[in-house]
């Protein structure tokens, strides 16, 4: 049986309002959440991923602005959460849509105990007695798998690692149960192994809770443990989107294969890492057709001037010409003719002209 | 010759270069507080004992976590930090020991490129400034013409472009800027660099440049490098032998192939467990266990 949908991004538009002009943050954005399933959003810096993050919470703040299309929440009526009103915002963020930061440090007040924040949480939205909250938070903070919740409860911040201060976020996020969790790059300040111990947590509370996800993070390898789907973003579009198996095994988009290509594996030697030529353009300077074209290997002239639309390909939405007749028969004869020959060109144009 | 023969006559090769650099030893403490008034002083051990070599030509990884003291180690030997105790031998002289004009002297032979391309440039300056800094400290010019020149040449070898010259580095997105950090680094064409988490800051399709660019440079100009990295990825694919460090410590050492293919020690073993690789499943369990020993 399909599983319900928790969250429909539907044309979503956001725009920076800056002296260079509106600015697509994000553009045309559609994506679907089943419910008790993890999104992967992938992408890199400037793609749209954490904004996407404050327009699902309702935090897009001046000079952004939503200016087009629907986030709809819920199971069975779906509300749109771009035209609730600050207050009703304020209800469903925590016991709706709950979301873990970077940084814990910046996003824990560091002059507050853990205990005392995690109860704050709870009191702003139950009506519920202090040592009932306080038993709840101690509760939640051991779920995490701290083992001394009491001393922990009166602890601030600074007293605790980095790892254990993210634990403490998980805590304050999931003590209300929301049905969806939106973790924003939230192993990236954290080693390696504290890195793992997270993941597992999130991963783990995830399956206890039947809590649906939204998983944004730079790194291909954190997404590929933790999503059941993943969008990757490019310039503040979606350029493919599949499920997370298709899209590591079988890559479509140009964007995404290089993206892939570029991580040092563990698995091979390799005398260098295959790089994707040029930069990131900038929002203000958006290339006319495709915005991955001056970077593509396999753009064509059409590529340059035309957008091109999401298309269905082999269970992937993908953006892009190559795809438009289906899936890989299609590429795969199109590489074998005249692509092949653009590629080679490509590369040698966007190698002189590649910066860094 | 088979491909297993020419890889242990290449290794066989490699052992048999010269050294460089040599670490005896090094330690640095840090005095945090003394029991009472008149008590014993407490320290932090941040490097405790720490010794290496390394060669003509090669790549030496160190790796560990936040705090394990890799940067300290650099900084050390680096007179960064002033050492709490040990050698450092570069060119049969004890680095540690130099004063004044031949600690000048000695430091044009070992440099460092460091994370972030952001904050380690100043941006008053232009990239011809900023690059040929160090070699207008050093004199090695004698007309502007051959500053010029040096300028320009160092660019190129970087993969920058020479019209940049004449610009600030807030004009550079974060892979060139650390391009820029690199030239800095190599104008005076040193025999050590020393590369502190070159390629966190960047965004993969960056990082992979400026870790070909790295290599590039290594086999042009025979530099050594000491390369500190959290990601294993990245040192597997640059590095020739591999420090790993905990708490201060180095726990293992070994070329790249007997660290990650046939690790020892339990902490390695624990360090690349955790990398999350596509198309391995993690098995997170291990790590909630090792979380509750702690």
């Amino acid at each position: 049986m399909e599983r319900e949908n928790i969250l429909e991004i539907k044309d979503l538009d956001v725009r920076l309002f800056t002296e260079r002009g509106e600015l697509p943050v994000i553009d045309r954005l559609n994506l679907t959440l089943r419910a008790g399933e993890t999104l992967g959003i992938v992408g890199e810096s400037g793609c749209g991923k954490s904004m996407l993050a404050s327009a699902i919470m309702g935090l897009v703040a001046r000079p952004g602005k939503v200016t087009g299309g629907e986030i709809l929440f819920g199971r069975d009526e779906k509300q749109d959460l771009t035209k609730m009103s600050a207050k009703e915002l304020r209800r469903i963020r925590g016991t709706g849509i709950s979301m873990i930061f970077q940084e814990p440090m910046t996003s824990l007040n560091p002059l507050m105990s853990c205990g005392r924040q995690i109860v704050e949480t709870i009191v702003a939205h139950e009506k519920i007695g202090r040592a009932e909250a306080k038993a709840r938070a101690i509760s939640i903070i051991r779920s995490v798998g701290i083992q001394r919740p009491e001393k922990v409860y009166g602890e601030v911040p600074a007293q605790l690692s980095g790892g254990m201060r993210q634990r403490i976020m998980i805590a304050m996020a999931l003590v209300c149960n929301p049905e969806l969790l939106i973790c924003d790059e939230p192993t990236t300040a954290l080693d390696v192994t504290v890195q793992a111990q997270i993941l597992g947590l999130i991963r783990r509370l995830q399956k206890e809770k039947k809590t649906s996800v939204v998983f944004i993070s730079h790194d291909m390898g954190v997404i590929s443990q933790m999503a059941d789907r993943v969008a990757v973003m490019y310039a503040g579009q979606l350029v493919e989107y599949a499920q997370a198996e298709a899209i590591f095994t079988r890559p479509l988009h140009p964007y995404t294969q290089g993206l892939q290509a570029a991580i040092p594996k563990m698995n091979e030697k390799k005398d260098s890492l295959e790089s994707i030529p040029g930069n990131v353009p900038m929002l203000y300077e958006l290339p006319k057709g495709c915005i991955f074209s001056p970077r593509c290997a396999y753009a064509t002239d059409r590529c340059r001037s035309e957008r091109p639309q999401i298309v269905e390909a082999d269970g992937h939405r993908v953006r892009c010409f190559l795809y438009e007749q289906g899936g890989d028969a299609q590429r795969r004869e199109m590489k074998a003719t005249d692509t092949s020959e653009t590629k080679i060109e490509n590369k040698k144009k966007i190698g002189e002209e590649g910066e860094g | 010759m088979s491909e297993a023969g020419k890889n242990q006559f290449e290794e066989n090769e490699k052992s048999e270069r010269e050294t460089i650099l040599q670490v005896k030893n090094l330690k640095k403490y840090y005095m945090v507080g003394r029991k009472g008034l008149f008590g014993e002083k407490e320290y932090v051990r941040s490097v405790d004992g720490v010794s290496f070599e390394l060669h003509r030509g090669e790549t030496l990884a160190i790796v560990g976590e936040s705090g394990c003291g890799k940067s300290t180690t650099v900084k050390s030997l680096l007179r960064v930090v002033e050492p709490t105790d040990g050698e450092v031998i570069l060119n049969r002289q004890d680095f540690l020991k130099l004063k004044g004009a031949d600690l000048k002297k000695a430091r044009r032979n070992i440099k460092m490129i460091f994370q972030d391309p952001y904050s380690s440039l100043n941006p008053r300056m232009t990239v011809r400034d900023i690059i040929g800094e160090p070699a207008d400290i050093e004199h090695v010019y004698k007309t502007e013409e051959e500053r010029e020149k040096l300028i320009l040449d160092t660019m190129e070898m970087v993969g920058l472009n020479k019209d940049f010259a004449d610009r600030y580095p807030h004009e550079f997105s974060g892979g060139q800027r650390q391009r820029i950090g690199i030239a800095r680094a190599i104008i005076l064409r040193p025999e050590i660099v020393v590369c502190d988490e070159p390629v966190s800051a960047l965004d993969v399709s960056v990082q992979a440049k400026i870790i070909n660019l790295l290599k590039e440079l290594q086999a042009k100009m025979n530099i050594s490098y000491i390369f500190i990295s959290h990601d294993l990825g990245v040192v597997k694919h640059i590095a020739d032998r591999v420090l790993v460090m905990y708490q201060g410590h180095v726990v293992e050492e070994g070329t790249r192939d007997e660290i990650f293919e046939n690790p020892k020690n339990d902490y390695t073993k624990l360090l690349l467990a955790s990398i999350p690789e596509i198309g391995k499943k993690m098995d997170f369990d291990q790590f909630e266990r090792a979380f509750q020993a702690e």
